[in-house]
């Protein structure tokens, strides 16, 4: 029989998965990009071997395109550690806005695959939750994955982080919608263990084009 | 040769452009699959080098809508997968002879042009 630890650790490792599977195909990319850049300038030095002259605005500019994608690089790689090292703690506080922004950066290939912009409304005062922060990262993917897949005209998504009176809450606006598709979204069981795991609420809202997640401010001990 | 190329990420696309120009391919490129079609329309080439993932129109899909347009259109797709077997597995499917695995190395892209080119 499988319980609800089980179902955790299977989506959990999914989750994990699926971003490690987009960061790595990022970083394929800024390597190839760096590759040619690099193969650019030894070309540039051939040419200039045999006499061609080299415009130094050009190698500046081309230093400049290696430096940002090593910066590219530097800022994939500090959101998957910090997903990383989200599992540390079972139970711990956190500031909702950092939160889902880690996740949308995360998520950001997937979205732009699909075509989908995410925008994002971050509170200007801190909205913090004491809760399961890998759990809510995955739950809040999944609310991005449902969101995105069902983007009306705009293929705009709009994230905004809430403070409410009994905790926090993340609206997913701009999604088209019928009643019936919306009764038919998250019934899975990983959604179902992680909405219970984090005493969260997703409630969607067809005619309002919105997919509401509501938190606790604690989920207590774990 | 005429070649088309096509990838979301414009530093790269502009960058292998280049480079396929210094050694004297008349290149066109862009970053998306509509981008492409519309070039298509225009001018004709020898052969098309595109991105698998792209948003929207994906590389197989392209290859597909290039293909019924330009039958002698020859092909070559890049991926930056990590895994090789599935992209053979899922590009059997679409017909594709010839791919290679981002960083991608000149030379070898140079050679599978020319195998692609002189195929009958």
């Amino acid at each position: 029989m499988i319980d609800e630890t089980d179902i955790l650790g299977r989506q959990g490792l999914q989750f994990f998965g699926k971003i490690s599977a987009s960061v790595s195909h990022e970083i394929k990319n800024v390597l190839a990009i760096i590759g040619e850049n690099a193969g650019l300038l030894q070309d540039l030095a051939s040419l200039a071997e045999r006499g061609q002259s080299i415009d130094p605005e050009r190698l500046t500019r081309l230093s400049k395109d290696i430096m940002k994608q090593i910066q590219r690089a530097d800022t994939i790689m500090k959101h998957l550690n910090k997903l990383a090292h989200s599992v540390d703690n079972h139970l711990a506080t956190v500031e909702l806005g950092e939160l889902v922004d880690l996740v949308t950066q995360l998520c950001a290939r997937f979205t732009f695959l699909k075509g989908v912009t995410l925008e994002k409304k971050l509170p200007a005062d801190p909205v913090m939750v004491a809760t399961n922060p890998f759990l809510l990262e995955n739950l809040i993917g999944l609310c991005i994955d449902a969101a995105t897949d069902s983007a009306g005209a705009s293929k705009s998504v709009m994230l905004e982080v809430e403070t409410t009176e009994l905790g926090a809450r993340i609206r997913f606006a701009g999604l088209k919608v019928t009643a019936g598709e919306a009764a038919g979204l998250f019934k899975s069981e990983s959604v179902t263990a992680l909405m219970a795991a984090l005493k969260a609420v997703i409630g969607i809202n067809a005619e309002a084009g919105e997919l509401v997640l509501t938190l606790p401010p604690d989920i207590g001990a774990q | 040769m005429r070649v088309l190329l096509v990838d979301d990420e414009t530093e790269f696309v502009s960058t292998l452009a280049e480079r396929l120009a210094i050694r004297g391919i008349d290149v066109d490129w862009v970053t998306s699959g509509a981008a492409a079609l519309e070039k298509a329309e225009m001018h004709s080439y020898d052969l098309a080098i595109l991105d698998v993932k792209m948003p929207k129109i994906s590389g197989i899909q392209l290859k597909t809508y290039l293909h019924e347009r330009c039958p002698d259109l020859k092909f070559i797709f890049l991926t930056g997968h990590g895994s090789e077997q599935d992209y053979r597995t899922a590009s059997s499917e679409a017909g594709v002879e010839a791919y290679l695995v981002k960083p991608v190395h000149i030379e070898d892209l140079l050679k599978k042009m020319n195998q692609a080119v002189s195929k009958e």
